[in-house]
């Protein structure tokens, strides 16, 4: 590494997580042991081609081979290796354990750029900010074929696999700015798909949020507030009809009463009873699955009469949303739906039944989607709804 | 045969610059046979329908010198490319393709095959005292079959390209890529078949056609390792046929398998392909790690050191090393557990290896050691596999990956097996039994020059990337950022060099035809049973059947093996027998 000073890099490459610091100790650990171990063999070669280098009349022992030997310069590297197994193992049980109140970002992969989605809505392309010293759990796909988001100086790196959802997760404890790189060879414009982190203190990071004119620095799920993911995937919710089946109407004599889907209320991080007798934990995982191939697993009780909805019909964005939102939902958040309300699809849904929960708090109206640099990304359908009324 | 074996008491006068410097006195030099395998008949029918396993090896050597020279030309665009942070001379399709023809051209046409092709044709039988192959017309008939795949592979590269990175993940290559997946598909897939009976070949071979006393255990490594090699060829290409095939399909008939977006699943061809391709990693060592002992007990004038741990790990990396494929996908979201196993039956297959390191290692033990050319391939061979080796677990463990996977880290990592080690060890096995293909010796001073400049060219080449990579600089990058450009410089400046370095046997091995001195039937002086044959070696190989009675490496006794009379028989006859 000390090669490295003066040609361009640093004498060690950045660092702005703890993790990335714990990182660098168990790779300095293996490093310092694979050197010793190379140096040792190095030092052997070199002495033996000298010593035994041909002599005039000289002639060579007959030595076979020593079991002895062989056992110990098997089990000496054995231990060293199982040692590594052992560091590896914590650090990559930390990297894929996210602390469970973290807010999360939505990272979607595209040919070639990265689309991030805030919890509190904000959106960037190709650019994340982060606030020094808050825990954030980032979930990773991809549209189209795999990328990887990696930060060299968080020492994190994940695949975005189209159909996959991963998680993990960053706590930076250095302001700066880094790389984001994508790793994972995803065609022409491979290496462009490259931005940029950055840390910002706590005020900077607030003066930031300011400046996106975001509404809602709650925290992620309290409110579907205007321009938050959950509100975004409350409009999905009520533009693809999710709500015509999954209400809270329980009149028989209905089309559109909850007697043909479960009342998704509640739902997040319950135990969900499936046919066949097994149970899932209801995460983000389960809900995605449960939205792209709802028959894979289907809640007891319930016929698999659900559609499937694909990636044409709910980009990976979009998904993110309706997780955001089906979180949100606690118990009597779902809107009162009765059967003449059903909205058509497009129409502006949020009004009414948002104000419900929505502290009167007056609320500033316009619609975020700030960073969202190609207009050809929204859809019609989702232009700016009516400001949110407070109370009914 | 009368020519072949009377000892030439003085040495001719053509040979002074050709003379190795330090080697034993040479007293066997005599003239080749009058008929020898090379001129026992002439015109290309003969030679293209022969079922002799040593032309058939030449005509391995031929095309795959070819495609190595494509390879390096793809190779030496990439590096000069990369000299500038937006690319000195390619457009992005350009360097992508550039990349991907030097990737799937360096592996599936030359480090595959070539060890096999040509060393383990030609010198598989020969060692274990066997006229031919047990299936020679088979043997042909594998010949053409991966010269079909090839000339299909380097087709689609020439008319379109590939753009998919050797390894094909889908969904690129199942639906975004514009190239010719299909066509380079099949070529990599016809390609496979060959291998498969090479394989079948040599395995057959090897259980069949041993001369009487030629036990398991008195093998050469060179054997070992290729029986295992075939071994590993027999039950792994399959996998890559079949992932091929599964690609194919769902990219002409829209068939989900790979494509979410279809319903399949990317991962499941990553399972597929890394279950050939991480096998395939060791048939690209072993044969090199076999040629290895032979070149360096020769050298060294001893036993190996642990002939049983020796081949007993070639043996153990072809069995475990069909357990580590998920290696390669530990971030893809397989599953923590699933990644801890893989990581730990990584580090077991890492064992064997450094097994061999320490056993080929102290094998210079009480040698009495000479440095020529193939004896300093292999002692780069050494010092080059011991970094790729030990690069390979900071890659194998799981912790370590997540910040290394697809960076410059990894680039380097199996440049140092794959060309510190493979290429390495076909230098030297190329340089130890050049003379006895031949009949004739390459010019000493050069072929060691050479040596040493691959050695430091290949340095200077691969140990920046290790730095870049470790700064996070990604692998197939045609653009980067700026800080990396001064690593790239000195990487490209390396190559140079190393280019250089493998212009050099391209120029000396030629006119060593032409000009070389005679070798004699053993210049290295040499136990194994293929130097007991003339230089080169007559039709058959041996006249009379040899019988074995002892071990491959007994340099170490002096009165019987180190030929001091020239010619001891020492490996017939030892029985009585005639
Ligand atoms: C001590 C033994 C070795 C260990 C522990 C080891 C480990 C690894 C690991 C874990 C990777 C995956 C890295 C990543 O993608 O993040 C890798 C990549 C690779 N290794 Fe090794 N390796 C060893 C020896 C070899 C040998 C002997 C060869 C070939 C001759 C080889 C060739 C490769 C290749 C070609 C890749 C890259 C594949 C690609 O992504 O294109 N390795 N190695
Ligand atoms: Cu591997």
């Amino acid at each position: 590494m000390l090669l490295a000073e003066g040609l361009g890099l640093p004498l060690w490459p950045e660092r702005a997580t703890e993790f990335a610091v714990r990182y660098d100790w168990l790779f300095i650990y293996i490093l310092v042991v694979t050197t010793i171990a190379g140096l040792l063999v190095y030092a052997g070669l070199t002495y033996l081609c000298f010593r035994y280098a041909k002599k005039p009349g000289g002639t060579s022992q007959r030595v076979l081979g020593s079991h002895k030997l062989e056992l110990i310069w098997t089990a000496i590297p054995a231990a060293f290796f199982l040692s590594f197994f052992v560091g590896s193992t914590i650090i990559f049980d930390e990297v894929s354990h996210p602390p469970a109140d973290a807010p999360e970002i939505f990272v979607v992969g595209k040919q070639w750029m990265w689309k991030i989605q805030h919890p509190n809505g904000v959106r960037e392309i190709n650019e994340l900010h982060l606030q020094d010293g808050v825990a954030v759990k980032v979930t990773i796909t991809s549209e189209d074929v795999i990328h990887n988001f990696g930060i060299p100086a968080f020492r994190n790196k994940i695949d975005a696999m189209p159909g996959r959802y991963v998680t993990t997760w960053y706590k930076p404890n250095k302001v700066g700015t880094y790389h984001i790189f994508c790793d994972q060879y995803c065609g022409q414009g491979h290496s462009q798909m490259v931005g940029k982190v950055h840390v910002l203190s706590k005020d900077d990071y607030a003066a930031w949020l300011e400046g996106h004119k975001t509404d809602a620095p709650g925290t992620p799920g309290d409110r579907p507030t205007d321009g938050t993911a959950a509100w975004h995937g409350q409009q999905l919710f009520f533009k693809l009809q999710c709500i015509n089946c999954h209400n809270n109407v329980y009149d028989a004599d209905s089309v559109n009463s909850s007697n043909r889907a479960p009342n998704l209320e509640g739902l997040f991080g319950s135990k969900v009873p499936l046919e066949g007798g097994k149970t899932v934990s209801a995460d983000g995982a389960y809900i995605r699955e449960s939205i792209r191939n709802p028959e894979a697993k289907v809640h007891a009780g319930w016929k698999a009469i659900m559609p499937a909805y694909p990636r044409a019909q709910v980009s990976e964005e979009e998904l993110g949303q309706l997780v955001a939102y089906i979180q949100y939902l606690k118990k009597g958040k779902l809107p009162k739906r009765t059967s003449q309300d059903a909205a058509p699809v497009g129409a502006p849904t949020a009004g009414e039944s948002l104000g419900d929960k929505v502290p009167p708090a007056p609320i500033p109206a316009p619609a975020p989607q700030p960073d969202d640099k190609k207009p050809a990304d929204k859809k019609p359908e989702e232009k700016k709804p009516a400001p949110t009324k407070g109370g009914n | 045969m009368a020519t072949t074996h009377a000892p030439a008491t003085t040495p001719t006068t053509l040979e002074l610059d050709y003379t190795p410097q330090t080697a034993p006195p040479v007293v066997d030099v005599d003239g080749p046979p009058k008929v020898h395998y090379l001129n026992h008949s002439f015109g290309w029918l003969s030679w293209l329908l022969t079922v002799d396993h040593k032309r058939i090896g030449i005509l391995y050597l031929i095309p795959l010198t070819i495609f190595f020279m494509c390879g390096g030309i793809a190779a030496g665009l990439v590096r000069l490319n990369l000299i500038q942070p937006y690319g000195a001379i390619l457009e992005l399709d350009q360097y992508n393709k550039a990349f991907t023809a030097h990737g799937t051209i360096m592996l599936f046409l030359f480090l595959i095959p070539v060890i096999p092709g040509v060393l383990g044709n030609f010198f598989v039988p020969m060692m274990i005292g066997a006229k031919d192959m047990a299936f020679p017309k088979l043997n042909l008939a594998s010949w053409y079959v991966w010269m079909g795949g090839a000339m299909f592979f380097i087709a689609a590269l020439l008319f379109g390209g590939l753009d998919t990175g050797w390894t094909f993940y889908p969904p690129y290559s199942s639906k975004y890529s514009h190239t010719n997946v299909i066509w380079a598909g099949l070529g990599v897939f016809i390609t496979g078949f060959s291998s498969i009976l090479t394989g079948l070949n040599i395995i057959a071979t090897v259980h069949k056609m041993r001369a009487p006393g030629m036990t398991w255990g008195r093998l050469p490594l060179f054997v070992w390792a290729m029986y295992a090699t075939s071994v590993i060829q027999i039950l792994a290409t399959p996998v890559l046929a079949m992932a091929v095939c599964l690609l194919a399909t769902e990219r002409i008939f829209g068939v989900g398998i790979f494509d979410p977006s279809l319903g399949g699943d990317p991962l499941l061809f990553q399972h597929l392909f890394w279950y050939y391709s991480h096998p395939a990693v060791y048939i690209m060592i072993l044969p090199g790690m076999g040629v290895i002992n032979e070149v360096i007990t020769c050298f060294s004038r001893k036993n190996i050191f642990g002939y049983k741990a020796v081949a007993w790990s070639s043996v153990g990396i072809a069995v475990v090393g069909f357990l580590v494929w998920g290696h390669h996908m530990f971030l893809s979201g397989q599953g923590v557990y699933l990644g801890m196993v893989f990581s730990v039956l990584t580090m077991l297959v890492a064992i064997p290896s450094a097994v061999k390191v320490f056993n080929w290692t102290a094998t210079f033990y009480g040698g009495q050691i000479t440095f020529e050319a193939p004896m300093l391939f292999t002692i780069g061979f050494i010092v080059l596999f011991t970094i790729g080796g030990l690069t390979g677990l900071f890659l194998g463990i799981l912790g370590t990956d997540i910040h290394l996977h697809d960076t410059y880290f990894v680039i380097a990592h199996f440049h140092f097996t794959m060309v510190g080690g493979m290429m390495f060890a076909w230098q030297a096995g190329l340089h130890f039994y050049w003379p006895k293909m031949t009949g004739k010796m390459y010019s000493d001073f050069w072929s060691r020059l050479a040596a040493v400049i691959m050695l430091v060219g290949f340095s200077l080449t691969f140990l920046p990337q290790f730095v870049a990579g470790y700064h996070g600089l990604p692998r197939r990058y045609p653009y980067y950022p700026v800080e990396f450009q001064m690593m790239n410089i000195l990487s490209t400046a390396g190559a140079t060099i190393q280019g250089f370095g493998y212009l050099m046997p391209a120029v000396y091995l030629p006119l060593s035809l032409f000009f070389g001195r005679n070798a004699g039937a053993n210049p290295w002086r040499a136990t194994g049973l293929e130097w007991q044959t003339p230089s080169p070696p007559t039709m058959h190989n041996f006249e009379e059947l040899p019988i074995v009675t002892h071990g491959p490496y007994e340099y170490a006794l002096p009165s019987k093996f180190t030929l001091e009379d020239g010619h001891a028989h020492e490996t017939k006859g030892g029985n009585g027998g005639h």
